[in-house]
């Protein structure tokens, strides 16, 4: 063997020893979710109605996320956000007491239930399309003065050294 | 106005002396002065010649002999137009013959020898011991009291060398050129001349004053001048000899001073080996004439240019001197020239010069109708500019630009030092030919060969510009006047500087008038050139003048880039007019500093200027792409107000169940 290999054979320790750390890793993973779905069981199991309504009441949102195809998701954000401030309005009151699954249900069929999580949306979804307006607006105005500032610049410079400034 | 001043010397032009006045100049008598009891005359000029201020400036010092003493000169302005006026001596009478055309006081042999020719030897011998010549001795220039007593010889300052002078005073190769084309004289010829008025005064009487001076010329070339001279009237045996020995047509072969001395003492002088040109056995025919010395052939070959290469062509001319003259010297040189001829294809008039000179050796240089001695050619030039007469110069420069001068020059008893010198000035003067521009061209040509020529722009028609002192003023004079040109400098006043203003580093200076430069840099090298005149030969305030200038610098002004700048040159240009500086102006317009300051700054504000113009098109950019850009920042900030009012909500919530 000559001795152009060696550094081929020097370079397979490295590369297991990159590959030992990524495998630890993902053994504690599957530790922490499994120590982690032990105190979400139990949560589900004590407050499964308030959870259930909270989660019906959020449909607006699940609704805004799935359509939203921003790479950012900004308009189900905004309209997630005032959802579910409507929604734990309504619902954080029953975590005290959760109700039985039956009161649970008809709570949900009551239109009256679904006012605060609606208007919670509405006014995030406001909020979406009225504040990049506002920002574009700032924006352009910004540039625009920018811009003039730029042009008076070049103009002193051109009263001041001649149309010969311009060539250089 | 009537009192003018020379120097330390006030004259009255309403006391005129019409008997020392001539054609050239005016004289006027000279206010009494204690230290020249014998009287002082003012001459001035009535022409524009070139003084012989070079002999002036020689002869500084103890007097010599009998020589006129010029005390002083300066430019007088007087009348339309400023006239060159000299203060000298007054002389004791009139003049020894006031016309040569008339019987006039003749002298016995004993009272020459005491009264003229003594008195004249040790004036000759004082010019000598300076290197100088007199080039005007003549009874029409020796100015005594009746009976010859206190005899003085008239200035030879005031015009070009021979200007005044007969043809029968000079030697027969100075005699055959116009007044103004004999250039440099000898003091050889001053003996020459010595030798002929005392003749005259013998005889009391001029033999030849009824001959043309073409006859006599013809008559002298024929026989000689001493030979013609001695045919022509009875004269006692010594004055025989004097004459025999002082008019010589030879040079070497005419008396030095101690033959003289010892002649006037008494002595006989042994008479030396005379050379006589030679007579050919038969003659040649030429342009319907039969020539049979070689001299006179040459007068005759300029006359007729074509006839000469026939002439040459057919053998003739050279079986003539073979056979005819039997001259093996005059055959060799011939027969070199004759060679030289197949090979070049000079013209006609050129070759009939070259032959003139080469059967002449010592003759003029005949070209054309020129009839010229080389070293009067800067003279010449003069009288061709003086005259206008276009078709003269244009001779001159042919002759300059031809090898005829060194030809010339190249004959055996031809190469003095001072034709040497002329040689190399003449080359020098040959490449300022070549130049187009400002401050080269024939105008050059003239000023670098005759040193003392004033200027002769027609800028200068009134006031005499004989030397730098006087440039300046009659600049500031014509700034002042209503026929101001464009240019302050022309053709020949440009020449007149470059040619006096002398040093290796103006030649920078005289190129930048070329006019290929642009008009800004062209002023600036003339405002350089006069603010270098003024800082030597001043005066110091000049406001016309910078006026002027300052106007003629507008374009170079707009070579500046920065508008600030160029406003606080104009301010400062306005002061510095009052003050009539050129330097100053030359300091505020060219200085590196200045220009240099500026063009880095141009630079920089040019740099300044693109960076601006790249921002300006990003923000185009961004005002194009408005939604673009705002939108997706927009949306960020609605996300995060969003949900930082919904936690704030949820917490409220949250705390209001918690506390019921």
């Amino acid at each position: 063997m000559s001795d152009e290999h060696k550094p081929e054979e020097a370079a397979k320790p490295e590369k297991a020893k990159k590959e030992k750390p990524g495998k630890e890793k993902k053994s504690g993973g599957v530790v922490g979710w499994m120590l982690l779905s032990v105190p979400i069981m139990v949560g589900l199991g004590l407050f499964y109605t308030p959870l259930l309504l909270l989660v019906a009441l959020m449909g607006p949102a699940w609704v805004a996320l799935i359509m939203d195809s921003g790479e950012e998701r900004a308009m189900g954000v905004c309209i997630g956000a005032g959802n579910l401030a409507g929604a734990v309005f309504i619902v954080a009151g029953l975590f005290l007491n959760p109700p039985p699954l039956a009161t649970a249900i008809m709570q949900i069929q009551n239109v009256v239930t679904w006012f605060y999580p609606l208007s919670g949306a509405v006014v995030g979804a406001v909020i979406f399309y009225l504040v990049p307006l506002m920002v574009v607006e700032s924006v352009f105005m910004r540039n625009q003065a920018h811009k003039k500032f730029l042009e008076e610049s070049q103009k002193k410079l051109m009263e001041e050294w001649g149309d010969g400034v311009r060539m250089g | 106005m009537s009192k003018y001043r020379i120097g330390n010397f006030a004259f009255d032009i309403t006391q005129p002396l019409p008997e020392f006045s001539s054609a050239w100049a005016d004289a006027y008598a000279v206010e009494p002065h204690p230290e020249h009891p014998g009287g002082l005359i003012a001459l001035l000029q009535n022409h524009r010649l070139p003084p012989r201020i070079d002999v002036w400036e020689a002869l500084e010092g103890p007097k010599i002999g009998a020589l006129q003493t010029i005390l002083d000169y300066e430019i007088v302005p007087v009348g339309v137009q400023h006239k060159l006026g000299f203060v000298m001596e007054r002389p004791p009478g009139m003049p020894l013959v006031s016309d040569l055309g008339k019987p006039f006081n003749s002298f016995r042999e004993d009272d020459l020898r005491a009264r003229l020719i003594r008195p004249m030897l040790t004036t000759l011998v004082g010019l000598h011991g300076r290197a100088l010549f007199h080039g005007g001795i003549s009874p029409l220039n020796l100015f005594a009291l009746p009976g010859m007593h206190q005899l003085m010889l008239g200035e030879c300052i005031s015009l070009p060398a021979g200007l005044r002078q007969p043809a029968l005073f000079e030697p027969i190769e100075r005699a055959q050129c116009p007044p103004e084309n004999k250039g440099e004289s000898t003091i050889e010829d001053d003996v020459l001349a010595l030798g002929v008025t005392a003749y005259l005064m013998m005889l009391g009487q001029n033999p030849f004053a009824t001959l043309p001076d073409d006859d006599l010329i013809r008559a002298r070339l024929e026989i000689g001048t001493s030979t013609l001279m001695l045919n022509s009237a009875k004269l006692p045996p010594a004055m025989v000899e004097f004459v025999r020995g002082t008019c010589s047509d030879h040079p070497k072969q005419r008396w030095n001073f101690t033959e003289i001395e010892n002649w006037l003492a008494g002595m006989r002088i042994t008479p030396r080996a005379a050379t006589q040109h030679l007579k050919a056995s038969r003659g040649v025919l030429f342009n319907g004439k039969e020539y049979f010395r070689a001299r006179n052939l040459a007068a005759a070959l300029p006359d007729k240019p074509p006839e000469v290469r026939k002439l040459v062509e057919s053998g003739e001319l050279l079986r003539w001197v073979q056979r005819g003259l039997n001259d093996m010297t005059l055959y060799e040189s011939v027969h070199v020239l004759m060679e030289q001829m197949k090979t070049s294809k000079e013209t006609d008039e050129i070759l009939a010069a070259h032959f003139s000179i080469a059967l002449d050796p010592h003759g003029p240089l005949r070209y054309k109708s020129l009839r010229v001695m080389p070293s009067a050619l800067g003279t010449l030039l003069c009288q061709a500019f003086i005259n206008q007469d276009a078709a003269q110069q244009q001779h001159i420069v042919e002759v300059i630009t031809s090898d005829l001068i060194n030809f010339w020059i190249g004959r055996p008893g031809n190469g003095s030092v001072y034709l040497l010198a002329l040689a190399k000035d003449i080359e020098q003067a040959r490449g300022y030919m070549n130049g187009v521009g400002l401050g080269y061209g024939i105008e050059r040509m003239l000023y670098e060969l005759q040193r003392y020529a004033p200027c002769y722009s027609e800028n200068f028609t009134r006031p005499y510009v004989l030397s730098l002192k006087q440039f300046l003023p009659a600049l500031e004079e014509l700034a002042a006047s209503g026929r101001r040109p464009a240019d302050p400098l022309d053709r020949h006043s440009a020449a007149f500087l470059a040619a006096r203003i002398g040093g290796r580093g103006q030649d920078n200076l005289i190129k930048a008038l070329e006019p290929t430069k642009g008009g800004a840099m062209r002023s600036i090298a003339v405002l350089n050139l006069l603010a270098d005149v003024q800082n030597r030969y001043g005066p110091d305030s000049l406001p016309r003048l910078t006026a002027w200038l300052s106007e003629t610098l507008r374009p170079a002004l707009d070579r500046f880039n920065s508008r600030a700048l160029r406003q606080t040159l104009q301010k400062s240009l306005t002061k510095i007019v009052g003050d009539g500086n050129l330097h100053a102006l030359q300091k505020a317009i060219d200085s590196p500093e200045v220009v240099e300051g500026d063009l880095k700054a141009f630079r920089a504000a040019a740099r300044q200027y693109r960076a601006l113009a790249e921002q300006v098109r990003e923000v185009d950019v961004l005002l194009e792409n408005k939604m673009a850009v705002g939108v997706a920042v927009g949306q960020r900030l609605a996300a995060g107000i969003a949900v930082i009012l919904g936690l704030f909500v949820v917490s409220m919530a949250v705390a209001r169940a918690v506390h019921g």
